[in-house]
């Protein structure tokens, strides 16, 4: 694509497509299965499974009562049997979703923008939890530190996780563990300053112990852990680096920091533990960044902003590189096409040579749209535009 | 014995019937002393004795000694030579030639055949001499020289006769005999001796001449056979001439220089050394034969099938027998086969050609070695105007080719010059069109000719036309490459071929990429038809498919980077290119089957893009590729295939149109999107028309654009009302406007006085009556139904919950099918800055549009009389339009919104009304003035006026039927606008007497200036809705009615009171 051409300066790019389907603005954004499936919720609480090779919905329903919050799939789910994903919404619902691959065909395919949809089929539902809901803010989820081991032992059921959702207080932070379907913590906010509400959280499980970082309304960012032995979540670190809400925030455990971003004009890098370098703070001259992630290879991390524009960073210099600009109204949602190798691609590179010419046109482009590196911005208008970016 | 029984009785009698005969001849020809009369009578004797000889000329009747006997008499006649007339020797010869063929055949003694042979050779010379002549003519010449066939041929059977013939002692009489036939063949002036004269030496070469004697005489006949075989400009010979010599010629060259005999007589040379020929006379002979021979392979474009076939065998000879002494003719004798054996009868000098070939590995290189030097000069060759030679060159190429890959050999240089030569040749061909005036292309340049209604059904072809020729001449020779290319690309050398064009493919620009990508779609194409036919048959297994395919996913990306060039770049790309690229899409399509849906995201779009281009040639192809799309994907037609995937070509057109494109084709493409898709594709054109609306922003000075893009407005808007939520609309807005009228003002009637009163009285006596119960309320709603009970306390609620729904619905009701009515609202909106454009069509359009979105705007008031206030200045200031039918398309505007939007026009129309007024005066006195006003102003009155009824006023009846006279005239152009305006301004006023309800006073003018039209049955029903007696009025007045006349008493009788009784 251009990209290339382009070279290291700015970008200034053509979207590869535009997903239409949505009527109202698009909450969350997420690739399942290799990136062959783009899952994306609406505020009115509509779900679209599109098939991205096709660039066309194969699975619509409405998850929720309200506005989706954020979709995720539970980690160490796929299989060949399909993905488990977890949806939250406004209506205070976390539920999660059976996705079998013959499952998705028998989905209903009309579009909420085509018009009042009937009501529709929707996948098998696995659990549907009661969770709080006040603002925007998305549940967060993790492995479960537990269960790596006892999910080698049974391989066929997904591992235990835990789902983290702010609590009904403001700034507790409530960690609940699937499928057990039980309360594995309460986090509150440290006394020592004001947080207000809590606006984004994070999970990290590493080395069998598990981080919870929480952005708060008062432009705060946390990392909480458990001390060895004790039951009792300490903030381990507390920075206070924006002057709005913090909107979103991502981790990049192999870098050792996490990045958030606030209704202000900054973006910042905090550490993750405490041994990396120190805060950097990234002033973009645009306020309003809703949604930050960061590519599953930790090279880069992008954007969404109020003003209609994706903007792709270097996760390392935190420098800009490219700005992706289609929409007009507010970009809410992102999503990154996962890169590296995954089980299905593993096994296409060992016999590219074999396999290559047998492909069908099909498969060839599966292949192609798994390869791509895409990203996925979903806008206040209810379109996703889709661009390939290095 | 062949003499006996029944043959002895006819030889009797013949020899009855010639004895006076002979006998009269001998004596005429002893008395005969110079005198004419004397050789008259020889000559009559002569032509019965040539009767009767030629009556004998059958198989066992004459024998030698009837032919001595006959000779006798001629022999005398022949003595008197030097003194005879040509007749007579003609005649005698005849004779004697007859009696050489039947009679002595092989038994001719060799003096006596020696003795004709000198005699003829006299005689066949064109100035003989020693007669009483000067000159000979062609009869005696072709006499003569048939005489000697037939001592040739009889002597050819005969050995001892033969041997004297070619005896050391001939010789010279041999060299002169041949010396004269072959200025016979050559000179003479007629056919007839120069056929005898071929006739003769074939046989004087083929049965008498010994191989030493043809060589010694070697060089005078291939000089002159060669003088007689090259064609020249001068002389056409007779093609029997020519088949004969070239026989001669054959025979000839296989005597003396067949690889048999040369070799044989190398051994036999020891013996007999007085021989001359030797190796050095061979090889000096083989230089000289091979000039001969290649201006004789000249005759190869003769266009009789047998002279060609007489020089095939010729070739042939040379291949097969002379491979080593002729070995320089080889190549020139492979040459003329290959072309020889280019016609479709000629399949038997192929499988010669094929045998000899693949029998000799030297033969074969040489075949190589041929077509590798025609494969080089082929772009050469190309250059030449003779477009025939160009494809004979072509031709032969190919059938070489082809021989050379049948028999299987080794093609490996020539395949390497193969890509080379065939792009170069192209590229030649191509050029040459640019030079030549000769152009057969028309490019319509009409962009709107893309015709929706053929979208159905199959009913374009799945053919493609020719893609590269712009010029007569090129067909053939492309033609001729392309069925080259078929035959390469079915061979081993298909590979290499492709891999050396598709390099060059990414390298090359201009003529000899297109030359490269023409050349590779037909390999592919062919590829493709190959192994379809062998996987049909055989399981080969993938290793076998799969080059093509590769090299087919990379043409057909190259064919959709060029497909999608055509509208980034300012320089649009060749039609042709673009031409090819279809087709390649086209083939990847058939070749992918169903599963090539999956490419329609990104092929389809470019593919539509090429059939919205103005070019003719490259819509057709357009058409075309997307029917055989259709097919290859199994939709039933291209409408469905357009419908199914709108998704993508929605995608693909908003993506341009957001980056500014503003070539016409994504418009257009997106016009025709919308009209096949309908309403329902509009939700998902939000961003697009934004899009459209934005380069509307920036282009609003290029008027053409404009209009176009307004012109897919217009579509959408169209598609937009028929959206189901908004028509329905639609229909209730209608209703409300109805309520609207129940408003209007209207006079009170006394019924009406009268039944207020009743109630009031029934009221005031209920109250009275019922007046203790009062303080009890009733209930407000109905009993609940028993079924309902159950969930009776939710039902409260809902009704509560209801009632506030409707509280807010009142407040702000979402406008139906929200999406599309926002942009159906918006375009409308966009209207108002384009309205005063300088293009009066586009202001037309532009009102037209607002037309057909208002009903559908209309249903949801809350954002619809705002719309109408902010388009409302704009449209009045069209009604002061320069051009007469924005004003009508205005008026029909207005009369559109009148009657959706009801009362809240009444201010509107108030302020508006003087204009009208004086528009209709305007209006009134033009149509009076140009004509409708003038002459026969009584014809109608007639005719339209009910008997009886007079016009009580008649202030306006001219006005009246010049109008009547304006609708009624055919349509033409010097009046469409004024009917317009008027028929627009009738409505208009209708409209807001019908919707509006105006002030009475307004109402009297309204009724005045309808006054004209008040016949019609819906205007006058508006108005009389309005107010009945006022139009009943106003007809009386213009006399449309018959005025209520007070009946007239008849003459002679009085009016009477009827008397009643009582």
């Amino acid at each position: 694509m251009d990209v290339d051409d382009c070279g290291p300066k700015i970008l200034y790019a053509q979207p590869a497509y535009i997903l239409r389907g949505h009527s109202a603005q698009i909450h969350a954004l997420h690739f399942i299965a290799d990136n062959k499936y783009l899952i994306s919720g609406d505020a009115d609480g509509w779900v679209i499974i599109w098939d991205m090779p096709i660039k066309r919905p194969v699975g619509v329903w409405q998850a929720h009562r309200g506005a989706i919050l954020g979709i995720n799939s539970w980690p160490g789910s796929e299989s060949d049997q399909g993905d488990r994903i977890i949806t939250h919404g406004r209506d205070n619902k976390l539920r999660v979703w059976q996705l079998a691959q013959d499952d998705i065909s028998r989905l209903a395919i009309k579009l909420p923008a085509d018009a009042e949809p009937a009501d529709s089929r929707q996948p098998w539902l696995l659990h549907s939890l009661t969770v709080n809901a006040l603002n925007f803010c998305s549940f967060a989820i993790s492995i479960s530190p537990g269960s790596l081991t006892s999910s080698k032992t049974s391989n066929d059921a997904p591992p235990d996780v835990l789902v983290a959702v702010p609590g009904v207080q403001d700034g507790y932070i409530n960690i609940t563990s699937l499928p057990a379907e039980q309360r594995f913590a309460t986090i509150t906010d440290p006394k020592d300053i004001k947080t207000g509400m809590v606006m984004a959280i994070g999970l990290q499980t590493e080395s069998g112990k598990l981080k919870v970082i929480a952005g708060y309304e008062s432009g705060y960012a946390c990392v909480f852990s458990q001390q060895d032995g004790s039951s009792n979540w300490q903030a381990i670190y507390t920075h206070k680096s924006h002057t709005q809400p913090v909107l979103s925030l991502d981790i990049a455990p192999g870098l050792n920091y996490f990045y958030s971003s606030s209704a202000d004009e900054i973006i910042t890098r905090h550490p993750l533990n405490e041994g990396s370098s120190a805060t950097k703070t990234l002033q973009t001259k645009h306020a309003g960044q809703q949604s930050l992630i960061v590519r599953s290879d930790e090279k880069i991390f992008a954007t969404a902003g109020w003003d209609g524009r994706a903007r792709v960073y270097s996760a390392k210099t935190m420098k800009e590189l490219a700005v992706l600009k289609w929409h007009k109204e507010g970009c809410y949602a992102l999503a990154f096409a996962t890169i590296g190798e995954s089980k299905s691609s593993n096994k296409l590179d060992g016999d590219a040579l074999a396999v290559k010419r047998n492909l069908t046109v099909a498969e060839q482009r599966v292949q192609k749209v798994q390869s791509t590196h895409g990203l996925a911005a979903g806008s206040k208008d209810g379109k996703i535009s889709l661009w390939d970016v290095y | 014995m062949p003499l006996l029984g029944p043959n002895m009785e006819s030889r009797n009698q013949a020899f009855q019937a010639l004895k006076p005969q002979c006998v009269a001849l001998s004596q005429a020809a002893l008395t005969a002393n110079g005198q004419a009369r004397s050789f008259s009578t020889i000559i009559e004797l002569l032509e019965r004795l040539k009767g009767t000889v030629f009556k004998l000329s059958v198989p066992g009747l004459l024998d030698a000694k009837l032919a001595d006997y006959i000779f006798f008499p001629l022999s005398q006649v022949l003595k008197l030579s030097n003194r005879l007339t040509i007749r007579c020797l003609e005649l005698s010869l005849q004779c004697l030639a007859a009696l050489v063929a039947h009679g002595w055949r092989q038994n001719i003694e060799p003096q006596l055949a020696a003795q004709i042979v000198i005699l003829c050779t006299l005689m066949a010379e064109r100035k003989p001499k020693g007669f009483a002549f000067d000159e000979s003519t062609d009869e005696l010449q072709a006499a003569s020289l048939h005489c000697l066939h037939h001592v040739f041929d009889a002597a050819g059977r005969s050995p001892s006769c033969q041997a004297s013939f070619v005896s050391e002692a001939n010789f010279p009489q041999l060299g002169q005999t041949i010396t004269v036939v072959l200025k016979g063949i050559s000179d003479a002036p007629s056919l007839e001796p120069q056929l005898a004269a071929t006739e003769a030496l074939e046989a004087l070469t083929d049965g008498v001449m010994t191989k030493e004697a043809c060589t010694s005489f070697l060089p005078g006949l291939v000089g002159n056979l060669t003088k007689v075989l090259t064609p020249t400009t001068k002389q056409r010979r007779n093609h029997q001439v020519l088949i004969g010599c070239m026989n001669i010629f054959t025979n000839l060259v296989r005597k003396t220089l067949s690889d048999e005999s040369t070799s044989g007589k190398r051994l036999e040379s020891s013996k007999t050394t007085e021989f001359v020929a030797s190796k050095g006379w061979e090889e000096t002979a083989a230089k000289k034969l091979e000039p001969a021979l290649r201006s004789i392979m000249c005759l190869q474009s003769h266009p009789r099938d047998d002279v060609t076939g007489a020089l095939a065998k010729l070739c042939l000879t040379l291949l097969e027998y002379c491979r080593k002494s002729l070995a320089d003719c080889s190549a020139p004798a492979i040459e003329a086969l290959l072309s020889l054996s280019l016609p479709e009868d000629q399949s038997s000098v192929r499988m010669e050609l094929e045998r000899l070939v693949g029998a000799d590995s030297t033969l074969c290189e040489q075949l190589q070695t041929v077509v590798y030097d025609k494969l080089r000069s082929l772009p050469t060759a190309m250059q030449s105007s003779d477009e025939q030679l160009k494809m004979r060159r072509i031709e032969q190429v190919q059938a070489a080719y082809e021989l050379l890959n049948d028999i299987g050999a080794d093609n490996s240089i020539l395949d390497k010059v193969l890509a080379s030569a065939l792009r170069d040749s192209v590229v030649i061909t191509l050029q040459a069109s640019r030079k030549s005036s000769d152009v057969i292309s028309t490019h319509s340049s009409s962009v709107q000719s893309m015709d929706l209604t053929n979208l159905d059904g199959n009913r374009w072809s799945t053919e493609y036309g020719q893609s590269m020729v712009t010029y007569k001449g090129q067909a053939g020779v492309l033609d001729r490459i392309e069925s080259f290319v078929r035959i390469v690309s079915k061979s081993a050398a298909s590979s290499a071929l492709v891999a050396d064009t598709s390099r060059s493919l990414r390298l090359s620009e201009g003529d000899t990429q297109l030359a490269d990508f023409w050349l590779l779609l037909i390999v592919k194409q062919s590829a493709t038809q190959v192994s379809d036919v062998v996987t049909d048959f055989l399981d080969l297994g993938d290793h076998d498919a799969s080059p093509p395919t590769e090299a087919l996913e990379e043409i057909y990306a190259f064919a959709l980077s060029v497909l999608n060039s055509t509208s980034n770049d300012d320089a649009s790309p060749d039609a042709r290119m673009c031409s090819l690229a279809l087709r390649t899409v086209a083939l990847r399509a058939q070749h992918a089957g169903k599963d090539f849906r999956y490419e329609l995201i990104d092929a389809l779009y470019p593919v539509l893009h090429s059939l919205a281009t103005p070019e003719d040639v490259l819509q057709r192809d357009s058409t075309t590729t997307l029917t055989i799309i259709a097919q290859a994907c199994e939709y039933s037609s291209v409408r469905e295939l357009i419908v199914e995937n709108v998704d993508y070509l929605t995608n693909s057109v908003a993506l341009k149109l957001n980056a500014f494109d503003i070539s016409p084709q994504a418009p257009q493409v997106l016009l025709m999107m919308v009209s096949l898709a309908g309403p329902s594709l509009l939700p998902f054109l939000e961003d697009t028309i934004d899009s459209i609306f934005a380069v509307l922003e920036s282009y609003h000075g290029y008027g053409l654009l404009v209009e176009l893009l307004f012109r897919v407005l217009a579509v959408v808007a169209e598609e937009g009302a028929k959206a189901p939520a908004l028509v329905e609309g639609a229909k209730k807005a209608l209703a409300a406007a109805g309520f609207a009228e129940e408003d209007a003002l209207r006079p009170i009637s006394i019924a009406n006085v009268a039944e207020l009163l009743k109630e009031k009285a029934m009221e005031e006596m209920k109250t009275n009556a019922y007046g203790s119960s009062v303080g009890e309320g009733h209930p407000k709603r109905p009993w609940k139904d028993p079924e309902q009970s159950d969930d009776g306390t939710r039902d409260g609620e809902q009704d509560e919950e209801d009632a506030q729904d409707q509280q807010i619905d009142d407040a702000d009701v979402p406008p139906p099918a929200p999406k599309t009515y926002q942009i159906l609202f918006k375009i409308t909106e966009l209207t108002q800055h384009f309205l005063p454009s300088a293009s009066p069509s586009l202001r037309t359009n532009l009102l037209s549009l607002t037309r057909t979105t208002v009903p559908a705007i209309a249903r949801h008031e809350n954002s619809f009389l705002p719309l109408i206030n902010t388009l409302w200045p704009e449209i009045v200031s069209r009604l002061e339009d320069e051009e007469m039918h924005v004003q009508a398309a205005a008026l029909d505007t207005v009369a559109v919104l009148c009657e959706h939007a009801g009362n809240f026009m009444r201010s509107r129309i108030v302020r508006l009304w003087p204009l009208l007024l004086e528009m209709h005066a305007r209006l009134v006195k033009e149509i009076l003035f140009t004509g409708y006003g003038a002459g026969k102003a009584g014809y109608k009155e007639q005719e339209t006026h009910k008997p009886g009824a007079v016009a009580l006023v008649s202030h306006n009846n001219g006005l009246h039927n010049a109008v009547a006279r304006l609708e009624s005239s055919p349509v033409d152009y010097t009046n469409t606008n004024l009917r317009l305006l008027w028929t627009a301004l009738v409505s208009t006023i209708t409209a807001s007497v019908r919707y509006v309800a105006p002030s009475p006073d307004n109402f009297d003018e309204a009724l005045d200036m309808l006054a004209p039209v008040l016949e019609q049955e819906d205007i006058r029903q508006a108005l009389e809705k309005e107010n009945a007696d006022a139009v009943w009025l106003a007809r009386i007045r213009s006399g449309a009615l018959a005025h209520p006349v007070v009946p007239l008493v008849p003459a002679g009788c009085q009016w009477a009171f009827a008397m009643v009784a009582g």
